[in-house]
């Protein structure tokens, strides 16, 4: 497989290299991908490819996309899938490349990443929703062509009539009951094996009771077969099982796409110093990996060649680089800012950061309390207090003096009649809003579970770097000759990758400052050179420019009391004749925006709020004390965070977790309950119950408000299901439940804990979300 | 009487014929893309792009 990038890195001595960027720069400076190791091959000599494509939201992106290919000849086959956001490519072997398609769509104009193949686990999901919409399919027309015979039996067939009616309605049902039911029976199997109890395994038996009863009503010419009751019931179950599902696959693609941009390939040296492109997988001790600027760091290694700025925040928190040279340790997850860099594999698997950090997540996991859902533990009370009424009728009505026959009769229609359709149907549909209402403010929700768990949640535990902030570096302050260097110290700056570099970039990108002018705004700078770790350095008149540390741009000492910060970036400007002019320009670490009113908000809700950080003691209290938060912890390794978490937890908080790196990975699945910013490590947005989407923390109060809305909503759903059973009880206990009854008591109740569910709609437009565009705030 | 005899037959036919349908539609991926389907149809380009 040929590697697309044939760009070569040449170091020289001093570890410096040459920045004469080709012109299209962030190919040249994005991570090396081969495409075509994400191709499918199908039959006849046809491959196929998926492309996710983010910014692909209308239909003009359809047809812009379809037609533009329809022109390209060698492709058979172009289909775009709006609601996954996926491109399907077929074309024969040999015609084109995976790699002229994916910069083909990349011209046009759109952000593509390929889609992996799908694991087994993906297509267990899909076979699993099939199923599901299958067995709906079969109990919906079963219940249709029943509910048609039943009618006419209720508008009064008699004798033969009926008896024909009846029997063939045991001939559709029975089947279908067997087909249809099989996700509810197996479900209760298992949970009578483990020795719970759960709501399937009463809606189970009140199935199999109902077919049993009304075969032998049937077989003995009566009057009245609850096939009807039965099938409907598993109809309205059937629904809100497959809304359950559909809910946990929006969120599972959401979360796949979002993996999906990040490098899963990396470039290496092969033995004759060529270089190859190779899944991470493949990946063995000893192989030099070559990583360019701007890319992640795909394996543990040591150091060969190369000097750079490497971005630790991910992995630890830390807002500002540190400076590797030869020898240092890297590990997976780290992102390298300014020089390419060679770096020897020295463990794979088992033995990496990462294994470690995700051995202490199973740890983390296995001491976690398990949770029982709302309605399983609402099933364990209703259960046996339902079946109690049903044996105590078929007692009663036998001590009266009624056949056995006729006793269990009245015993089985008691427990038709109380089945938890109400129940069954109540939460998947109160759970399916609440994720649309989410999914629409830029939360994505990963189960139904977790949205019970919130309401419950007392304490809010963030991490900083990442999450509390965006990590981007916002211009805070200029002294000296700040407004005259500007404008070559921007020109310089944008040759690096650094964060300072591009704070300093971006700080003139925005309007206002854009009028500034100097006597040096028509300048033309030569010999630009990076020197990682120091800063940048370049010709200019004659003269020499200098952007980057106190040291580098060999300020005079008197001026070292400036120095106060981490987050600085010195400017020196040497004329030709031995002048110096400089400048100073600060910067923060920018908030994400509204932290501060998610902060405030969650307070005056009595919620606790805390910070813990891998970030260094002085910049962590600087935040706690901007965003008024009273508990912070700083210089946390991963164990010590998840430690803190747990130890919450065994104090009796519900923790929610708020944490993006991988370092916050144990701690995320110790909490309670737990969220990621969708700009977080793979770690972190795989065990984070929720993910946002956006980059505004506002939404995050109107999930709190929204979990506790719908935890009202589904205990109101429990009270209508209980005031149903208090006219519905004594109406089958004496008998007088008979299968027309329980058809109209059935369909009215599943209908109003629906209606009441979709209330969830207007309640949530008056909570608070963030606005789409909000102004920036700096800290 | 009779009349039951091929009515019924009927209904279940019409019955069986909407829920074999329903299951063609699963099986040839017609619920795969909703918004585009619902897209597609508004789009009036005299060449439509091949399937």
């Amino acid at each position: 497989m040929a590697p697309i990038h044939t760009q070569t890195i040449e170091f020289n001595s001093s570890g410096m290299y040459d920045l004469s960027l080709p012109s299209d720069k962030s190919s040249s400076l994005s991570p090396a991908r081969d495409i075509s190791l994400f191709q499918t091959k199908l039959n006849d000599g046809v491959i196929a490819l998926d492309l996710i494509v983010a910014n692909m939201n209308c239909a003009g992106c359809m047809s812009k996309i379809e037609r533009h290919f329809a022109q390209n000849s060698s492709l058979k086959k172009t289909r775009v899938n709006l609601s996954q956001k996926l491109v399907h490519f077929e074309w024969q072997t040999g015609k084109t490349t995976a790699n002229e398609i994916f910069e083909e769509l990349t011209a046009l104009g759109y952000q593509a990443t390929p889609l992996m193949h799908d694991s087994d686990l993906v297509q267990a999901e899909k076979t699993e929703m099939r199923r599901l919409l299958w067995c709906l399919g079969v109990a919906g027309f079963a219940a249709a062509n029943v509910m048609l015979l039943s009618v006419s039996v209720w508008s009064g067939a008699t004798g033969a009539t009926r008896d024909l009616f009846h029997w063939i309605s045991a001939l559709i049902a029975l089947p279908a009951i067997v087909y249809a039911g099989r996700p509810f029976f197996q479900s209760a199997w298992f949970a009578i094996k483990s020795g719970h109890m759960n709501m399937d395994v009463p809606i189970s038996l009140a199935v199999i009771l109902a077919s049993g009863l009304s075969l032998f009503e049937t077989a003995r010419h009566g009057e009245h077969a609850f096939f009807d009751a039965a099938l409907t019931l598993l109809f309205f179950l059937l629904i809100g099982r497959t809304l359950d599902r559909l809910m946990k696959d929006k969120a599972f693609s959401g979360v796949r796409q979002l993996l999906a941009f990040k490098s899963n390939v990396a470039q290496i040296i092969d033995d004759e110093g060529n270089e190859v492109t190779l899944p991470i997988s493949e990946i063995e001790v000893g192989m030099r990996v070559i990583v360019l600027p701007g890319g992640t760091i795909p394996v543990d290694g040591e150091i060969l060649v190369g000097q750079s700025d490497i971005d630790w925040s991910l992995v630890n928190g830390e807002a500002v680089p540190r400076t590797a040279q030869p020898g240092d340790e890297v590990f997976s997850g780290l992102v390298n800012l300014s020089g390419p860099l060679e770096i020897t594999t020295t463990a794979v698997g088992e033995k990496t950061l990462l294994s470690e950090i995700i051995r202490l997540m199973e740890k983390a996991n296995e001491r976690a309390p398990h949770y029982r859902k709302l309605a399983d533990r609402a099933a364990a009370i209703y259960a046996p207090l339902v079946h109690l009424i049903a044996l105590l009728t078929f007692v009663g009505w036998m001590l009266y003096g009624v056949s056995w026959q006729g006793s269990l009769y009245t015993a089985i229609s008691v427990l038709i009649i109380t089945c938890p359709c109400a129940l069954g149907l109540a939460v998947p549909v109160v759970q399916v809003v609440a994720s649309s209402i989410a999914h629409a403010h830029g939360l994505l929700m990963k189960d139904g579970d977790a949205l019970e768990k919130l309401s419950e949640v007392d304490t809010v535990v963030f991490d900083k770097t990442g999450t509390l902030t965006l990590s981007k570096l916002s211009l805070s302050g200029q002294f000296f000759k700040a407004d005259e260097l500007l404008p070559i110290a921007v020109q310089l700056a944008k040759h690096s990758l650094h964060p300072l570099s591009r704070a300093l970039v971006h700080s003139c990108e925005q309007p206002g400052l854009q009028t500034l002018k100097s006597e040096f705004s028509e300048c033309e700078l030569k010999d630009i050179k990076e020197h990682p770790g120091s800063g940048l350095r370049a010709t200019f008149n004659g003269g020499e420019l200098r952007v980057g540390s106190f040291d580098w741009c060999h300020i005079n000492a008197s001026y070292s009391q400036y120095e106060t910060q981490d987050l600085m970036l010195w400017v020196s400007y040497q004329t030709q004749e031995g002048k110096q002019q400089i400048a100073l320009y600060t910067f923060v670490d920018e908030l994400r925006p509204g932290a501060v009113e998610l902060i405030s908000k969650l307070k005056t809700k009595g919620i606790e709020v805390q910070l813990l950080s891998g970030d260094r003691f002085a910049a962590v209290e600087r935040m706690a004390q901007c965003l008024n938060i009273d508990h912070f912890k700083a210089e946390m390794k991963p164990d010590e965070k998840c430690r803190v978490i747990e130890e919450l937890g065994t104090s009796g908080r519900k923790v929610l977790m708020v944490g993006d790196g991988i370092n916050d990975g144990p701690s995320l699945k110790a909490a309670y309950v737990s969220l990621s910013p969708s700009s977080a490590s793979d770690v972190a947005q795989v065990t984070a119950n929720f993910v946002l989407m956006k980059d505004g923390l506002k939404s995050v109060f109107g999930l709190f408000q929204l979990a506790k809305a719908s935890r009202a909503l589904i205990y109101q759903n429990f009270g209508l299901a209980l005031i149903y059973n208090i006219i519905a009880v004594p109406i089958a206990v004496f008998g007088f439940a008979t299968p027309i009854v329980a058809a109209i008591a059935m369909s009215l109740s599943s209908m109003i804990v629906t209606i009441n569910a979709l209330r969830l709609n207007w309640l949530a437009s008056s909570f608070y979300w963030q606005e789409m565009s909000s102004p920036k705030e700096t800290l | 009487m009779s009349n039951l005899l091929f009515l019924i037959p009927v209904a279940l036919g019409l019955g069986l014929l909407g829920l074999i349908a329903f299951l063609w539609a699963l099986k040839s991926n017609q619920f795969e893309d909703l918004d585009g389907a619902a897209h597609r149809i508004l789009d009036d380009e005299d060449n439509p792009p091949p399937a």
